[in-house]
């Protein structure tokens, strides 16, 4: 599953019905004292106790009239209902049809289920229906543990529903630190942690784009396979952006549609909007449909509007929809692919080509004749607004014979790759034409073993050479159409593949041979990787010719690459990844990274990237634990090379269990010479709001890592 | 310096078992790779010396470093898989539910998207391929006591 895949944020899991009560008329009394006229009335006093199925009643007094069959309690009442308790000095109560009546009570409903809080609360008057429902008149209501009120519901009638845990308030006022700060006329809340309608904790923030900002998130729980978030949100210099999240899943399909809708903009004059589609279908024969749409109203969208990164840095949007098959030997598809290309305006760049339509066919057969055998065809067809257009087709089927043994393995592969080109005549230069290249590659290693001991710690490591050569002969490229195709990263994995472009439009000649060495240690007894090491480099019989831009090559050996990651100790993790040029002695690209994540809520990332002529920045990010219930969180990705804040953020995080407060101050570059900087508060109330979507999910993609508060076990 | 080749069979099964919750690439890499060895993988749990189950794997694709222009630079991907080892009829697992996560970075190419798509598919088989590797691996030395 991809993660941008469909996910939802609550369990989608059906959960077994409550077993069903049945309050037959096997009734337990127990008392110090007990009396009374037989078929009558029953007067029990001292610690009565009188129990039927699912509920009790506990009191100093219980007078039982038979012929009502009605109890009134008297004197430190307790009734007990599904787990839900309520205490008064007076009880009337009628055990045939479970209701009554009970003055001044205290309530208290225990956690349930994973429910984060236990909720309690006291009211004027209880009113007590069957089907264990139930009505509280002048209540107040709060998960603050006693004696605490940090926060509380102040409502006129408030219906407890226990079997289908949900409380509903009817004309209520939420009061904070003493403070009223809300009021509502109809307000739904779950009493356990399933899924439920409701108001999300609200987010009030700020930017420099968009003024004050307030957004009021409601959840719709329509169904159990489907559900929908719809979240106002105003923006004090533009208007309200209505934005909507609908998601759904069926055994067959499933899928997201995304829409935000901001009418008149007040600083562009416009209506401004997004929308977007995922959809995937099961088809029958092993067929399967997938959409994947998105659209924006112009190229400045998300980075007006948008606090997120990955919103704002997005340059093409797809529109693609992909229509596939697979069975054990092939993969086959049909795809339509355009993109929405956003423009930075300060660095234009050219939109890619549309694929209308491409098919693909792959096939491996493996263990056939004693080799493997490989099909990889396709046939494209590539539009374009302002540059040349046409069609691609190809054809390269492989076989390999791979050789295994428990010491090693050397693998020959042929192939031939074979592709034709059709092209309108154009002024750029273009031609079509066909080329067919033989591609020839060995790809051997050995493995070796050793026992190893450092400080009293037993490992096993292994060495494991690896050569692998190809050849490729030339031949001239350079006037056949680019369509799709790019150089793909240098890499480690890289030194193994048999193209140095992607794409199809680009094979490159190759005569040469790449040696590495791979060494693990693995720790005895779990057989836990503790350490991988690798070095790898080329080398070049002859000049690289094919380029897609630019003279060849000729060197002679490539950069050398080394790949370090470890788990120096339980807790601590690093990588490094180093590509030095030998030739001028200096280092192309390299990247170190190290964790320190001790426990859940305390964690701190440290990086520092350099790549030559383009990269050189730190990022550093923690989520730490300061005082009692308050949690820091920081990120900074500065960039050394160019002396700026790439992103930015700092906040915090209080939880006093029954409430949380975050504040987060986020700054981020989202396009040359452009920053986003917002601010964002959110208070939530434990058990009647339930956790929003933002900042959440800034803190999620800033620090690797990162935990609620509320996850966190304490 | 004391390393001697590999001399072994490779995991110390005779007779696996393979599952998974939903489709699984790591699983079909762990076949490809069991193919050629001595190790039979059966269809029947109880005939299995030991059951290998991926519980979940999921891939993720995030932004690792950004450009000074707040374009994307570099993503990360991230395959996690979760598995189990256990012997029919033993509670206790061999390999506790234990989870591998194998990461790649892709540099972003705004003007060849399908290339880059392409390449991070390869990227992913490779992922796939390296988790089955680590399985194996980890299986051999829990089950042959090294």
């Amino acid at each position: 599953q991809d993660s941008d895949g469909l996910r939802l944020r609550l369990d989608r899991q059906l959960r077994p019905p409550p077993p069903r009560l049945e309050r037959d008329a096997i009734r337990f009394l127990e008392a110090d004292e007990i009396g009374g006229e037989r078929d009558k009335t029953i007067t029990a006093t001292g610690n009565v106790s009188l129990r039927q199925r699912g509920a009790s009643i506990r009191a100093d007094r219980v007078d039982y009239n038979e012929v009502t069959d009605t109890a009134v309690a008297i004197g430190r009442v307790r009734l007990e209902r599904e787990g839900d308790a309520v205490v008064g000095p007076k009880l009337m109560y009628h055990l045939g049809t479970d209701t009554g009546e009970m003055d001044a009570p205290l309530f208290e409903i225990p956690k349930k289920l994973d429910r984060r809080a236990a909720g309690r609360g006291s009211a004027s008057r209880a009113m007590l229906e069957g089907e264990d429902i139930s009505r509280l008149f002048d209540a107040e209501y709060t998960t603050c543990p006693v004696p605490r009120d940090d926060w509380f519901l102040r409502v006129h009638e408030l219906e407890i529903d226990s079997k289908r845990n949900i409380g509903t308030a009817y004309n209520s006022t939420v009061y904070f630190l003493g403070v009223p700060i809300l009021y509502s006329p109809w307000l739904s809340f779950p009493l356990d942690n399933a899924r439920k309608s409701g108001f999300l904790a609200p987010i009030i923030g700020s930017s420099g784009q968009s003024g004050f900002e307030l957004a009021m998130p409601y959840y719709w729980n329509i169904a159990e396979n489907m559900d929908a978030t719809i979240t106002p949100k105003l923006f004090s210099k533009r208007g309200l952006q209505i934005g909507s999240e609908f998601r759904y899943l069926w055994p067959t399909f499933s899928g997201q549609l995304d829409a935000e809708f901001l009418p008149k903009d007040r600083i562009t004059d416009s209506d401004r909007y997004f929308f977007g589609v995922r959809h995937v279908q099961s088809l029958p024969f092993n067929t399967t449909l997938a959409i994947s749409a998105q659209r924006v109203s112009d190229d400045d969208y998300f980075r007006d509007l948008s606090t997120r990164i990955a919103a704002t840095s997005q340059t093409n949007l797809p529109r693609d929809a992909i229509l596939s098959y697979s069975d054990d030997i092939w993969a086959l598809s049909a795809r339509a692919l355009a993109y929405q290309t956003l423009q930075d305006p300060l660095a234009p760049v050219v939109a890619p080509y549309k694929i209308l339509p491409q098919l693909l066919a792959s096939g491996l057969k493996q263990n056939f004749l004693g080799a493997d055998w490989q099909f990889v065809g396709e046939l494209s067809n590539f539009r374009h607004p302002e540059l040349v257009n046409g069609q691609r087709f190809i054809a390269y089927p492989s076989v390999q014979v791979p050789f295994r043994r428990s010491y090693g393995y050397v693998t020959p592969k042929v192939g031939y790759h074979f592709t034709q080109y059709n092209v309108k005549e154009n002024a750029g230069g273009v031609e079509e034409g066909t080329r067919g290249l033989p591609i020839t590659s060995v790809d051997a290693g050995l493995f070796f073993d050793r026992p190893w001991e450092f400080r009293g710690e037993r490992f096993q490591q292994t060495l494991e050479p690896r050569l692998y050569y190809l050849y490729v002969p030339y031949k001239d490229q350079s006037k056949l159409p680019n369509f799709t195709t790019a150089e793909t990263d240098f890499n480690f994995g890289q030194m193994f593949y048999e193209n140095r472009f992607i794409g199809g439009d680009r094979i490159g000649d190759a005569n040469q041979i790449t040696a590495a060495v791979t060494t693990r240690l693995v720790e005895s007894g779990t057989g836990l990787e503790r350490l991988r090491a690798s070095l790898g480099q080329v080398y070049y019989f002859e000049p690289q010719r094919v380029t897609l831009e630019g003279p060849p090559r000729d060197e002679q050996r490539s950069d050398v690459i080394g790949v370090v990651s470890s788990q120096i100790t339980p807790t601590i993790t690093s990588d490094l990844v180093l590509q030095y040029s030998p030739s001028r002695s200096d280092a192309a690209k390299g990247a170190l990274g190290v964790r320190y994540f001790p426990e859940p809520g305390r964690v701190l990332n440290a990086a520092y990237r350099y790549a030559r002529n383009d990269i050189e920045q730190i990022d550093v990010s923690t989520q730490w634990p300061l005082w009692r219930g308050l949690t820091g969180v920081a990120r900074v990705n500065w960039s050394i090379k160019d002396k700026k804040l790439l992103e930015g953020l700092v906040g915090f995080e209080y939880n006093a269990d029954c409430w949380q407060l975050r504040a987060v101050a986020h700054r981020f570059i989202t396009a040359t010479q452009q920053v986003s900087t917002s601010f964002q508060i959110q208070l939530e109330l434990t058990g009647l709001s339930r956790i929003g979507i933002n900042p959440l999910e800034t803190l999620r993609q800033n620090i690797s890592g990162y935990r609620r508060s509320d996850e966190i076990a304490r | 310096c004391g390393f001697q080749l590999r001399g072994e069979e490779r995991i110390g099964i005779s007779r696996l078992h393979l599952s998974s919750v939903g489709a699984s690439q790591v699983a079909v890499e762990l076949r490809r790779s069991l193919a050629t060895g001595s190790t039979q993988i059966v269809t029947d749990p109880a005939k299995a010396e030991a059951s290998l189950r991926i519980i979940t794997e999921t891939r993720d694709k995030t932004i690792f470093t950004l450009t000074g222009a707040g374009r994307v630079y570099e993503y990360e991907l991230r395959l996690t898989t979760s598995y189990q080892l256990t012997e029919p009829g033993k509670e206790e697992p061999l390999i506790a539910p234990s989870e591998i996560v194998v990461r790649r970075l892709i540099t972003y190419s705004e003007t060849a998207p399908l290339a880059k798509e392409a390449e991070e598919q390869l990227l992913f088989k490779d992922m796939y391929a390296e988790s089955a590797g680590l399985i194996l691996r980890r299986i051999a030395v829990v089950k042959r006591g090294l």
